[in-house]
């Protein structure tokens, strides 16, 4: 009875513990970064990230494991996205090429998550118009899923034209760390010298 | 009837530069290469050098099924895409559009884009006035329009 009673108060507690991390987590990455530190970004309260296996544009599987041992910078965005992912992949080019010689040590990654339209030949004709380094990653939808889901990515189909759809999705970008641990999170919207000024306060 | 012909291409090339109907000018239209036929986003500015208010209500793109004008919001890093019924024009103001905002955006096209190429296209006003332009499309990330 006193050990039931234990374990449900442990759960509760366990509970609590999860919901307040999961509101730091959000009302972190939701924080408009500080304007007195604008090379900052947000280095992310709980772990965010983990294992994932996708396939390339090469038509490779590949895993997060792939690219441990260095940085990796990643967006999660879809090809058909004709506003905002242009904008961030370009963002992320302009960061890498203000690095220099510093910039080899970073990996840049694309995730789509719409699997059922991104396939690894249709990434393989996008990545290359933005970086001759990035490396599109799509998969089965729960590949995309699981991988999304890890990185706490949000991604739902939004509005829909003449059977075309667009999706709604999380617009950070993720700089991840030789163990495979996100170091560091960046708003959409960043400007590619805050980028490259972050990175390279990492990457010294 | 050859220099009829010739005359009229004359003319039509001393009218590419800034489009003009009603008070409203149209500069800078580009585009940006996509991968597929899909989507693609078109920015412009548009001046209204009048004294009375437009308001944008409509844009047609013949290499593409719809046009539609769209805008960009974000909340909690979340990005979606909304479409506008119309844009206004107070009079005497400008209004760029421009990435990360609102654009017009082309639905089913005929091919993708490519970089160099340039497309037709037309805008219509509240007030019966529309007019027609060409748009340039530049790099897959270019942020601002291709250079001529």
């Amino acid at each position: 009875m006193r050990k039931q009673s234990f374990l449900i108060a442990a759960a509760a507690v366990a509970a609590i513990l999860f919901v307040t991390g999961a509101s730091l987590l959000w009302l972190r990455f939701a924080a408009k970064p500080d304007p007195v530190a604008p090379t900052a970004g947000i280095t992310p309260s709980v772990a965010v990230g983990g294992p994932f296996e996708l396939v390339a544009h090469t038509g490779q599987g590949m895993t997060d494991r792939d690219f441990h041992g260095r940085y990796a910078l990643l967006f999660f965005g879809f090809t058909f996205c004709p506003d905002l992912c242009p904008t961030e992949l370009n963002t992320m080019a302009l960061a890498l090429a203000e690095l220099g010689p510093l910039a080899e040590k970073v990996q840049p990654l694309f995730i789509s998550i719409d699997p059922e339209r991104d396939t690894p030949e249709i990434l393989a004709r996008y990545v290359r118009q933005f970086h001759p380094r990035l490396i599109g990653l799509t998969g089965s939808p729960a590949q995309v899923a699981a991988a999304a889901r890890a990185f706490r990515v949000y991604y739902a189909k939004g509005q829909r034209n003449n059977d075309a759809y667009l999706m709604d999705h999380s617009g950070f970008l993720y700089l991840i760390g030789p163990e495979g641990n996100t170091v560091g999170l960046f708003r959409p919207g960043v400007a590619p010298e805050q980028l490259a000024a972050a990175l390279r306060g990492h990457l010294r | 009837m050859r220099w009829t012909a010739a005359v009229l291409a004359i003319g039509a090339l001393a009218t590419s530069g800034p489009a003009q109907a009603g008070e409203v000018k149209v500069t800078a239209a580009w585009a940006r290469a996509t991968v597929s036929p899909h989507a693609a986003a078109v920015y412009l500015t548009l001046w209204n050098t009048g004294p009375g208010a437009e308001r944008l209500i409509k844009a047609e793109v013949p290499i593409a099924k719809s046009a539609e004008i769209h805008t960009t919001v974000e909340s909690g890093g979340v990005m979606q895409m909304r479409q506008l019924p119309e844009l206004a024009l107070p009079a005497g103001t400008t209004l760029t559009l421009a990435p990360r905002g609102t654009h017009i955006m082309l639905l089913a096209l005929e091919r993708p884009l490519t970089e160099g190429e340039r497309f037709g296209m037309t805008l219509h006003f509240a007030g019966g006035s529309s007019h027609s332009f060409e748009v340039a499309v530049a790099s897959a990330g270019a942020m601002a329009p291709p250079s001529r």
